[in-house]
């Protein structure tokens, strides 16, 4: 029995990758170029494929002998619901099993527009006629570390929405493991998961109190205009559409926040209580701030 | 106090009956006079009759109220409109938890009502307020609109395939686990799918039936649009098109959502199975008296 990973070369693919791994899972990850092939062969990757969602002869040679497909789809595309319709249609065709989608909490809502193009890829791995699993990941908890210098010299949390927005939390190890287990062990078949690590929301004055704590020095709760945010160097070279889609994010989060979800169904799939976000914090400084 | 609306529908009076059963105080709202009765007796310390269209009665309804379940009336064109109309008067009356009665799958469009209730999941997303979101499966009591037939004449009919496969729920474990929602902390924005596990066609549960009532029965199907007419007796062209939409959604697709996972999490004990629900159904015999099953 092996599992196919679309979109193994990025966080969320490696960190599924080494949580399958860790259960004895056979897998077999897809990536478009051969240097992230083999980053993921040498990543522990039983086999990879190279193949793009356009191309429906690779699709289907890298579906070929699979029981399970868990969909990863590169993050903001414009054509996420195209790349989503074509890996279902190829499993179908491919005697694939079953299909797992890497999706998003509360796809409800609809002012953010990944949530669109997620929520219309979940409608037809539901009606494809195939057993699914939907996972519902909320914002990762290591959102935080591309601005880890800025967190750690200047004590500013920066993001580009309000710092009162409640947001729920997860620790991207915790839903690795949690997907790991809801594919390799029987019974979560035709499930829809919301995957929440923190016990409540947290909005970034909570945050900010928890990693002042951590860090033994005052952080901030600081909020950057969104044109500015946008700006930032990190975001340099992005396609333009892509960004355009992250925008109505954060937008959204300006609004309303994004609260969604309860930790007891993460705690069903790992078999113990999910990773609060302190834990996380100081984890996540050990890793940074211990020396080489 | 907990407030119950749509308290007179067969969810209504089994969540009453669920709270009753922990002590819990609830009030029931219920558009007529004449559903008085049944939901005091269903356990109801209080009773609003109003019309939840109307600003003035969703604010009584509310007044000292901590939490509310939601229960819109079936196939309603006033979906969205009235949770849009809780959500509000909740967000105005300090509304501590607002717990949503929803459905399986409200992501699929086909069906017009669970695009609605997934428009009122949004709102309620967005609103501010503590939510949780109720999403049961088909109620196994489904099968007690077509049970005089299927005693009588041993064949269980209706209007799609009877090799879709249903996802079931017996509807005494949703109203266990909305209790349960109601009145232990810690069940916040979670969005909980409930079902039994039993996945089961048309013709497994006509199996199923067989076994206990010790005699022949068979599944059957037949044409939608034989079944609009005689709908149209007793529904409104609204509501007749909502339902067979629904019901063409089945007959491609069945409604195969979810496991028992959750629920068995929620209750504590495994999730009541279809045969066990037959058996009680069959138990409580013939006519009204067996209703209540």
């Amino acid at each position: 029995m092996t599992l196919l990973l679309t979109g193994a070369a990025g966080g969320t693919g490696r960190a599924v990758l080494a949580a399958l791994k860790r259960l004895g899972a056979r897998v077999r990850a897809m990536a478009t170029r051969e240097a992230s092939a083999q980053a993921l062969r040498e990543a522990g990757a039983d086999e990879t494929a190279l193949a793009r969602f356009d191309d429906p002869a690779a699709l289907a040679a890298a579906l070929r002998g699979i029981d399970t497909v868990f969909h990863i789809p590169p993050r903001m595309k414009p054509e996420e619901v195209d790349n989503g319709l074509a890996v279902i249609a190829a499993a179908r065709a491919a005697g694939v099993r079953r299909i797992a989608l890497h999706s998003v909490i509360n796809s409800q809502v609809q002012a953010i527009r990944f949530h669109v193009h997620k929520r219309l890829v979940e409608e037809a791995a539901i009606t494809s006629g195939l057993p699914w699993i939907i996972f519902q990941p909320t914002n990762y908890m290591q959102n935080v570390a591309w601005q880890w210098a800025r967190l750690v010299e200047r004590g500013e949390l920066l993001f580009p929405y309000s710092a009162q927005a409640p947001i729920s939390w997860l620790d991207l190890e915790d839903y690795a493991e949690g997907v790991a287990r809801a594919l390799v062990e029987p019974g979560f078949d035709h499930g829809t998961y919301e995957m929440v690590s923190a016990q409540a929301p947290l909005n970034r004055q909570e945050l900010a109190a928890i990693w002042s704590r951590v860090l033994g020095r005052e952080v901030r709760a600081t909020t950057m205009p969104l044109d500015d945010y946008m700006a930032l160097p990190h975001w340099q070279g992005r396609d333009p559409r892509e960004l355009a889609i992250l925008r109505t994010m954060f937008e959204e989060f300006d609004r309303h926040g994004a609260p969604g979800g309860n930790w007891r169904v993460l705690a069903l799939l790992l078999g113990r209580e999910p990773t609060a976000y302190e834990t996380f914090a100081r984890r996540l400084a050990a890793q940074r701030l211990s020396p080489p | 106090m907990i407030l119950v609306t749509g308290a007179a529908g067969i969810t209504g009076l089994a969540v009453l009956r669920a709270l009753a059963r922990r002590g819990a105080s609830a009030r029931a709202f219920v558009h007529r006079e004449s559903a008085r009765p049944a939901v005091r007796a269903a356990g109801a310390s209080q009773v609003v009759v109003g019309d939840l269209m109307e600003p003035s009665d969703r604010r009584r309804a509310l007044q000292g109220v901590e939490r509310l379940y939601h229960i819109a009336p079936r196939m309603s064109e006033a979906e969205i409109p009235l949770g849009l109309g809780l959500i509000e008067a909740g967000r105005e009356a300090g509304l501590g938890h607002f717990v949503f009665h929803s459905l399986v799958h409200a992501q699929c469009d086909a069906m017009g009502h669970h695009r609605d209730k997934r428009i009122v999941e949004r709102e309620l997303i967005e609103s501010g307020l503590r939510y949780t979101l109720m999403q049961p499966t088909m109620y196994m009591q489904n099968l007690l609109q077509a049970w005089d037939e299927v005693r009588g004449q041993g064949v269980y009919r209706l209007p799609y395939s009877e090799h879709a496969r249903m996802s079931l729920v017996d509807l005494e474990d949703v109203a266990e686990a909305a209790a349960t929602v109601l009145t232990t902390p810690g069940w916040d924005g979670g969005a909980f799918e409930l079902c039994s596990g039993d996945r089961l066609t048309r013709v497994e549960m006509t199996a199923a039936i067989a076994g206990v009532l010790g005699c022949a029965v068979r599944a059957e199907s037949f044409s939608i649009e034989d079944w609009k007419p005689v709908a149209l007796r007793t529904r409104t062209p609204f509501q007749v098109e909502r339902v067979a939409a629904m019901y063409g959604h089945y007959h491609r697709h069945g409604l195969p959502g979810g496991n028992a996972r959750v629920l068995r999490m929620m209750l504590g004990r495994e999730p009541a199975r279809f045969d066990a629900y037959v058996r009680r159904l069959a138990a409580a015999g013939p006519g009204p008296a067996g209703r209540a099953a």
